[in-house]
């Protein structure tokens, strides 16, 4: 169990356990269903930790997907079931490399970070932008993406009727533009 | 039964539905062709747009999106040898083979005839059965309902990716987490820190896009170019072999296994030698797909495998099984196909979604005011009827579209992921914004797809995840309305109820019994 799987588990019992103390607020009846479920949480996430740890599954498993699986590898050495990174990325500066799916998940972070302080539409656009520099991708397919996403905001402002510069703090409005 | 088909018919047969269905068709088979993408996601992102539609338009448009991208998963399984939906698994096994004979243009005919024949056959079947079926439905009462539940969360690790204890962890979060907003019973806000964005709990469409979409574009964005050339690029074997074929309609000489038509034949006779060569296989399939669907959580990813290993097994020539047999093909893909009915049924009936696409659906249905029930196979069976008649006419629409882009569909195997990803992330976030403009659902996209990707990187089932989102809310109701009608003994007070109960118990202990046997008997 790497660092990661750790810092999941560690994420899932820490909420379960928060939310069984917060269920102490509540009547038996409201507390009944996160009580029990908060519980199941931690007694199997102590079975995962357990398993990891002290027994040994040797058989590859008993459910039904395993023995599927089983097939799967007997029928075809190469189906879906892509896990490990192919390629890393150079962060700019520090002289490191890094997982691609760590920048975009940063990125995800710092995008839905920035419609809080700027609503839609401008984040949406540098997000893009901060994206294609990353991936380096070439001019056409920058151009292709922009055409997309403007086209998908134009479609969501216009006939979905989304406030697209409407931030959650009221500041950082564009003049003039309707809300 | 006529009266209300003909009211279903008015709801879906209409000149905008079957628009719908078309462009519904079009773009499942274009999502399913993009390994990585499939129908959840697929569904998941149309679903925000759909805010704007006719109810029935907007269904129309996500069952024909289902039933489309089950085919298109079979277009990159043929092509280059990579399913492009997990039920397209076992349509690798002699869909690749026959492309590697320069067949991949009657491979890819075969999986349309197989899917459109699975789709409107497993429909018309429960169009048929539908006044059976309302019979066995209205036997579930508030207890057997909260049973029902409680096995649809406890099958989940039989059938779904990764270990017992971690699905069964999974299950247990996402029931926790659809305890956050106003309880069922009384009118107490839980777990929302005085927020009113938290009144109504975790917005359901913003956790699937989190869970389906968002995790799936962090884990693809590890890789350069389309995940087809990634998955080939270790395989000996030429991808492009199999879509120059497609584009060229090339044949070469080899003999392969089965009983495919001959190229000579202009369609409609190829369409009809399969068809008249392969009857068992394709109702056997079909029958199994839809049987599979009924199951919570099992979907086509299993029945698929499952047809597959049947057709096999009552084959006269099973050595010829994954070296270009079609009648392998036509059993996966008519499964699959099959599957999406079942998957509706317990989906209609009892709000339990058969698999990770129909959980979407059901968000769909709900956000349209389509409340599934008892009531949809009783009172409003119509609604069922519309349904299912949705289904079949996408099936047709899928034998016409399918048919004429047969040549054209390989150049979507190969789009570049890095141009998938940010188009995806960005539909996701203004979608799910746009729902109710509310930035808490931003910031459950976002928690819900950075936990779902590492769900997914250490095989923690996300099916059983959802699940336990939709499920934990019809558990909790129907529990406490079973105490207001009695003590827990009302849980055993009917055949069904002992049955349940019964199956729940064999779901939790058989698992760790039998590999504590299976250690046993090892020593």
């Amino acid at each position: 169990m790497n660092w990661e799987e750790k810092l999941l588990i560690l994420v899932i019992g820490s909420i379960s356990v928060a939310m069984l103390v917060g269920s102490f607020n509540y009547s038996t009846t409201e507390a009944f269903m996160p009580r029990a479920s908060a519980l199941l949480v931690v007694f199997f996430g102590c079975v995962v930790i357990a398993q990891e740890y002290v027994l040994t599954d040797d058989d590859g498993g008993t459910s039904l997907s395993d023995r599927i699986d089983r097939v799967v590898d007997e029928e075809s050495d190469d189906h879906f079931g892509i896990e490990q990174s192919t390629r890393a990325y150079d962060v700019p500066y520090l002289g490191r490399s890094t997982s691609y799916r760590i920048v975009v998940a940063a990125l995800l972070v710092g995008y839905i970070g920035a419609i809080y302080l700027a609503g839609l539409f401008w984040p949406t656009v540098i997000f893009l932008g901060i994206y294609c520099k990353v991936m380096s991708l070439d001019r056409r397919s920058v151009l292709v993406l922009y055409a997309i996403t403007l086209f998908s905001l134009y479609v969501f402002g216009w006939w979905l009727e989304t406030p697209l510069f409407q931030s959650q703090l009221d500041w950082l409005l564009v003049p003039g533009v309707e809300q | 039964m006529i009266a209300e088909l003909s009211e279903a018919a008015s709801l879906v047969a209409t000149p905008e539905g079957l628009a719908f269905i078309v462009v519904g068709v079009a773009l499942g088979i274009l999502v399913g062709s993009l390994p990585g993408i499939g129908p959840p996601v697929g569904i998941a992102l149309i679903l925000p747009l759909t805010i704007a539609l006719e109810p029935w338009s907007a269904l129309s448009l996500m069952f024909a999106l289902y039933v489309g991208a089950m085919y298109g998963g079979a277009i990159s399984a043929i092509i280059v040898n990579v399913p492009g939906t997990p039920g397209a698994i076992a349509s690798t096994f002699d869909g690749y083979p026959l492309a590697k004979q320069g067949k991949a243009r009657p491979a890819l005919e075969i999986s349309v005839l197989a899917s459109s024949f699975g789709t409107v056959l497993s429909a018309v079947l429960l169009i048929l059965a539908a006044p059976v079926l309302v019979t066995v439905i209205l036997l579930f009462g508030t207890p057997e309902y909260a049973l029902i539940a409680i096995f649809g969360l406890t099958i989940i690790p039989l059938v779904s990716q990764g270990s017992m204890g971690k699905s069964l962890m999974v299950a247990a979060f996402g029931v926790l987490l659809s305890t956050i907003g106003m309880a069922p019973m009384t009118p107490t806000p839980r777990y929302t820190f005085g927020s009113v964005q938290l009144i109504d709990g975790l917005e359901f469409v913003a956790i699937l896009l989190g869970v389906f979409a968002i995790s799936e574009m962090i884990k693809l964005s590890a890789y350069e170019g389309s995940i087809s050339e990634t998955i080939s690029d270790g395989d000996d074997r030429k991808a492009d072999g199999g879509s120059s074929a497609v584009e060229t309609g090339n044949e070469h000489d080899t003999e392969a296994a089965g009983t495919e038509p001959a190229e000579e034949s202009g369609l409609l006779g190829r369409v009809w030698e399969i068809y008249v060569r392969n009857p068992v296989s394709f109702v056997r399939s079909m029958l199994i797909g839809l049987v599979i669907g009924f199951v919570p959580a099992a979907g086509g990813s299993v029945s698929n495998i499952v047809a597959y290993a049947a057709e096999k097994q009552a084959a006269d020539d099973p050595e010829t099984f994954g070296e270009g047999n079609v009648r392998g093909l036509i059993a996966s893909e008519s499964a699959n196909s099959g599957t999406i009915s079942g998957a509706l049924v317990p989906l209609l009936a009892f709000g339990i979604p058969g698999s990770a696409t129909t959980a979407i659906i059901l968000g769909g249905m709900l956000m349209h005011g389509v409340r599934p029930g008892p009531g949809l196979f009783e009172s409003e069976v119509h609604v069922s009827y519309a349904t299912f008649l949705a289904v079949v006419l996408a099936g047709l629409v899928l034998l016409l579209v399918g048919l004429a882009t047969v040549t054209r569909m390989s150049v979507f195997t190969k789009v570049d992921t890095d141009l998938i990803i940010p188009i995806v992330v960005i539909l996701c976030v203004i979608g799910s914004y746009s729902l109710n403009l509310n930035y808490m659902d931003l910031l459950t996209v976002l928690g819900a797809g950075l936990v779902s990707y590492l769900l997914l990187k250490y095989d923690y089932s996300l099916v059983a995840f959802i699940m336990g989102v939709i499920l934990g809310p019809i558990v909790e109701s129907n529990v406490h309305r079973s105490f207001q009608l009695g003590d827990a003994s009302i849980f055993v007070s009917s055949y069904i109820g002992i049955a349940l109960v019964a199956l729940i118990v064999v779901s939790l202990v058989g698992p760790p019994l039998k590999l504590l046997h299976r250690r046993y008997v090892a020593g």
